[in-house]
């Protein structure tokens, strides 16, 4: 039986799920009509296409509870860069981007499936709260590549409640 | 019903001025601490997501007092002068100074970085791979959340 996945890969496909179905659900797409890309991953591929959005998890902190306690309260630095063709495509996309994380999401703990690795076994077990860390243009200069040239970043610090 | 009647000897103004006075202290002390632990964070978080740290980057970074309760890490100005390619290690990028065709301006690999020259043994290089995000300013952010409720509750 392949090993369950742990909470930070978790984490960073529940995100994945989530923005891809708001995608699906919001019709999100570009001028030419294709749907937004979420890509999960801190490194850009030449084979990608703009617009996408790549989410990763950064960092973990796990400040004790309490004096005494062994309890963590464990958060979880999430990234996530908004690779846009324009100025108006960047300012709508982190827009969007912002509002529809705001209330946070869902918590899947994900099992592989031998039969179809593509598709792990979901199981809801709860609900990532989301705090603002950084919502930004990402300056670069002017003479800079076309995939830097118009890129937004909102980081969020995140923590897991509820079963 | 029976009454507590209290007297004190203080002035009137005498008390408000002086928990002004123990506020002020105390607002100064947080501000000035979390400077302190705000530069040692950020030292730390360059110093450990770089592979070959040379130390300049983290140096770069100190505290600055503008005002009594106004202090800042990271002068900007200074920063573009000193690192100017301390975006390009937060945010990751393409690489520093490459054009819109991803070439490098000409020169040559020294000790693992790219030395501009125009000599015979010089070239225009394509990167291969990109600078990857270290996240430093984030890192430090959420450290600085920790933080702010760590020295609060020194008193």
């Amino acid at each position: 039986m392949p090993l369950e996945w742990g909470i930070k890969r978790n984490i960073e496909n529940s995100l994945y799920v989530f923005l891809t179905d708001k995608i699906d659900e919001n019709n999100v797409t570009d001028s030419n009509n294709d749907k937004i890309l979420i890509r999960v991953g801190r490194k850009v591929s030449k084979d990608w296409t703009l617009p996408c959005i790549t989410v990763y998890l950064d960092d973990k902190t796990s400040e004790r509870a309490e004096v005494g306690s062994n309890n963590r309260l464990k958060t979880y630095l999430i990234i996530m860069d908004i690779y846009a063709t324009n100025e108006g495509e960047r300012l709508d996309l982190s827009d969007w981007l912002e509002e529809i994380i705001n209330d946070g999401f869902r918590y899947f703990s994900m099992l592989p499936s031998t039969s179809g690795p593509q598709t792990p076994i979901q199981t809801a077990c709860g609900l990532v709260n989301v705090n603002f860390v950084t919502n930004a243009r990402v300056a670069l200069g002017q003479n800079v590549d076309p995939e830097d040239s118009h890129r937004h970043r909102i980081s969020i610090n995140t923590w897991i409640s509820g079963n | 019903m029976s009454k507590i009647t209290v007297t004190s000897n203080i002035k009137p103004g005498e008390l408000r001025k002086w928990a002004t006075d123990i506020t002020e202290k105390s607002a100064e002390r947080v501000v000035r601490r979390l400077a302190e632990m705000c530069e040692v964070s950020i030292k730390t978080e360059i110093m450990n997501s770089s592979k070959m740290p040379t130390g300049a980057l983290a140096d770069a970074f100190f505290k600055i007092q503008f005002s009594r309760y106004h202090w800042g890490v990271g002068d900007i100005d200074y920063l573009n002068d000193a690192t100017p390619y301390w975006r390009h290690i937060n945010y990751g990028s393409e690489a520093i100074g490459a054009n819109w065709e991803h070439i490098l301006p000409m020169g040559h690999w020294e000790d693992g970085r790219w030395v501009e020259g125009d000599g015979d043994d010089n070239f225009f290089a394509v990167p291969n791979t990109r600078i990857q995000a270290h996240n430093y300013i984030e890192r430090t952010i959420v450290d600085m959340h920790t933080a702010i409720n760590r020295v609060i509750s020194e008193g």
